[in-house]
């Protein structure tokens, strides 16, 4: 291509309306991010009707803001409530809070910020530099593989979730059981329920998840009747966010988090949901003080806020290169290319050259924009906020949490679902059971039931594959090793 | 957290849940049983009963593990919650029930006004003093909502009031 057409190009998004609406949909999405239950997806279809009336690139670039201001924004309240507020910050909350409650939220707040920005270069050079390769190893991914991830992924969480090991398992069998209620994901017909029609549009996952993960912190927050706030307002002078020592220490789980979060996110269908999950892991795994990890190790925000954002760099490969979401904004994001008449895949690479550079420009304006709002207004502004009394607080929670709930489909089912949810999370969480499998197989159970039973009718019922298959093999080696891992860390505790 | 309970080997309470999920299981077999079973094709191997039941084995199978792992225990020790807490978690609960019945039929703004305005009521103990301050914020929490959510879209279902 030649030169001079990508300054035009690059002059053109740096100079011109999209600038500013780049920034609107940033705005919008770290507002939907930080509120517990209006997630960054919601943002993104919000979005669609509006750029209907702009021109594609504006359009677009609009939404992207929007991604990646979503997926940024859920580190705010995981971090300053104890929330996440989207999927992706779940393990923000295991060392982000815990400093929030120590009174250093400002610095919390600002090392996953960094790491959004890291995280989201990171992907976005992939992108720009090997995308169409990159996408072709995405394809070799069938359904034997996309299965043992899955697998792969809720051992891993079982592995972090706390001390019973059968407690975690029972619950991830809970979730995908739950699951089985309602639609059958691959015939359509209905599966145990018992002739109600309200059991026949199943559990939805999200609904079910907030009210896990945000209602049943209401009430742990309800019981801590001697603190007024949830957490304390922020120290004036508190220091700065990352040290330059603290930055050298975590150059590897930058780099290795990014990788991640950009390798997962190639796969279609997956999404940030397990980046977060699976970088933390690695990250606490390789860390030689483990203990501290969930007591407010700056290393484990890293990991999660890095890995979660370099999936929005990745997920955009398999979209632009061969039309396949890579999450479900990203599926979104194809209907916001379908409104302006155009179709992803690999012919939009070689008919519309100057709209996909553009996009790496504004992906990168995006990236920008999120990291610049959120360092100099964001975290004032939020850790201000979100540290007055929860007479205040709580309240607006649980409202926009059951507005985001019926929000999902505009089903009052789904409000009932987060309530009932939030009292079973409240209960588990008060005898000791692990809240956090059942998210994970609440999310990625359908995923794991189709892949599944597709890979068993494709091998007419044989394993083998999935023990030949050399992705698969090594997939089964990092199962067999993070289950051999559990063993010893047990058999250690055991002892001691 | 004020206080602390032990509850000792032969205690019926913790092996409540596991048991649940065992019922539960049981349910989910007898669904399973009764749903269609439809082969998506020649050759599908785990349809959607076998799948289902193979999944209800397991959660009982498990749950019995934990039900063993229970028992070998010497004592479980569990926070207490304070009868203050209790209170107002029951109180909150019984407005977010409210809460919903109000946004399906009355109307989301006119609810959220009342149920907010309850719970910071709920949240000061019932305080007097604290009657306007809450209706103030419940009422602002309503305008600032309702241009929002014009401004953004967000359905709310049809009521007989906002």
């Amino acid at each position: 291509m030649d030169f001079s057409l990508i300054i035009q190009v690059v002059q053109s998004v740096f100079f011109s309306e999209t600038v500013l609406f780049i920034i609107l949909g940033v705005v919008l999405g770290i507002f939907f991010g930080a509120i517990p239950g209006l997630t960054a997806v919601l943002a993104v279809v919000i979005l669609i009707p509006l750029t209907y009336g702009m021109d594609t690139l504006t359009g677009i670039s609009m939404l992207l803001g929007a991604y990646v201001g979503g997926i940024s924004g859920g580190c705010v309240s995981a971090v300053l409530l104890g929330m996440p507020g989207t999927p992706s910050s779940f393990t923000t909350v295991w060392d982000g809070f815990p400093l929030a409650k120590n009174g250093q939220g400002r610095k919390a707040l600002g090392i996953a910020i960094i790491g959004n920005m890291v995280g989201s270069l990171f992907g976005f050079l992939v992108l720009i530099t090997i995308a169409p390769q990159l996408a072709k190893i995405s394809l070799s991914f069938t359904s034997f593989e996309y299965t043992l991830i899955i697998l792969f992924t809720i051992i891993t969480v079982v592995s972090l979730s706390g001390e019973s090991v059968i407690k975690g398992v029972l619950m991830s069998v809970l979730g995908l059981s739950i699951l089985t209620i309602g639609i059958d994901p691959t015939t359509g017909s209905d599966r145990n329920t018992f002739g109600l029609e309200f059991l026949v549009s199943g559990v939805s996952p999200i609904a079910a998840m907030i009210g896990l993960l945000v209602v049943s912190k209401l009430f742990e927050e309800l019981e801590e009747i001697h603190e007024k706030t949830v957490i304390p307002p922020p120290v004036k002078g508190g220091g700065g966010i990352l040290s330059f020592n603290e930055f050298k220490h975590s150059i590897a789980n930058f780099i290795r988090s990014g990788l991640i979060g950009t390798g997962i996110g190639i796969l279609p269908g997956i999404g940030s949901s397990l980046a977060n999950f699976v970088a933390y892991d690695q990250t606490k795994k390789r860390s030689k003080q483990p203990d501290t990890f969930g007591k407010g190790n700056i290393q484990g925000i890293i990991a999660s806020e890095t890995a979660n954002n370099a999936v929005v760099g990745g997920a955009l490969i398999p979209l632009l290169t061969l039309g396949i979401p890579g999450d479900a904004i990203t599926a979104m994001l194809i209907g916001g290319l379908q409104i302006q008449g155009l179709q992803p895949g690999p012919l939009l690479f070689s008919e519309q050259p100057l709209l996909i550079l553009g996009l790496f420009v504004s992906f990168f304006i995006a990236v920008i924009a999120m990291f610049f709002l959120m360092i100099t207004v964001g975290i004032p502004f939020f850790s201000r906020i979100l540290s007055v009394s929860k007479d205040y607080i709580l309240p607006i929670v649980i409202v926009m949490s059951l507005i985001g709930s019926f929000s999902i489909s505009n089903d009052i089912s789904n409000v009932w679902i987060t309530i009932i949810f939030g009292i079973l999370g409240y209960i588990f969480k008060k005898n000791s059971y692990p809240i956090l499998p059942l998210v994970i197989t609440l999310l990625l159970g359908t995923m794991l039931e189709k892949n599944l039973r597709h890979s068993l009718l494709v091998s007419e019922g044989s394993l083998i594959p999935f023990f030949t298959r050399p992705i698969s093999v090594v997939i089964l080696l990092l199962i067999v090793g993070t289950v051999l891992f559990s063993i010893r860390k047990h058999i250690k505790e055991s002892n001691y | 957290m004020e206080l602390v309970s032990i509850i000792k080997k032969n205690d019926f309470l913790p092996f409540l849940f596991p048991l649940l999920l065992i019922l539960f299981s049981i349910l989910l077999i007898i669904g399973s049983v009764y749903s269609p079973n439809i082969f998506g094709s020649n050759g599908q191997v785990i349809g959607s009963k076998e799948y289902s039941i193979g999944l209800s084995i397991i959660l009982i199978l498990v749950s019995i593990s934990q039900m063993i792992n229970i028992k070998k225990s010497t004592i479980i020790v569990k926070e207490k919650m304070g009868a203050e807490a209790k209170k107002k978690i029951t109180q909150t609960t019984i407005a977010i029930f409210f809460f919903v019945i109000g946004f399906s039929y009355v109307g989301f703004y006119t609810t959220s006004i009342i149920i907010v305005f309850i719970m910071g009521m709920i949240m000061n103990n019932w305080n007097k003093k604290k009657i306007t301050s809450s209706i103030t914020f419940s009422i602002a929490l309503a305008i600032v909502l309702y241009f929002l959510f014009d401004l953004i879209n967000i359905y709310l279902p049809n009521t007989w009031l906002i």
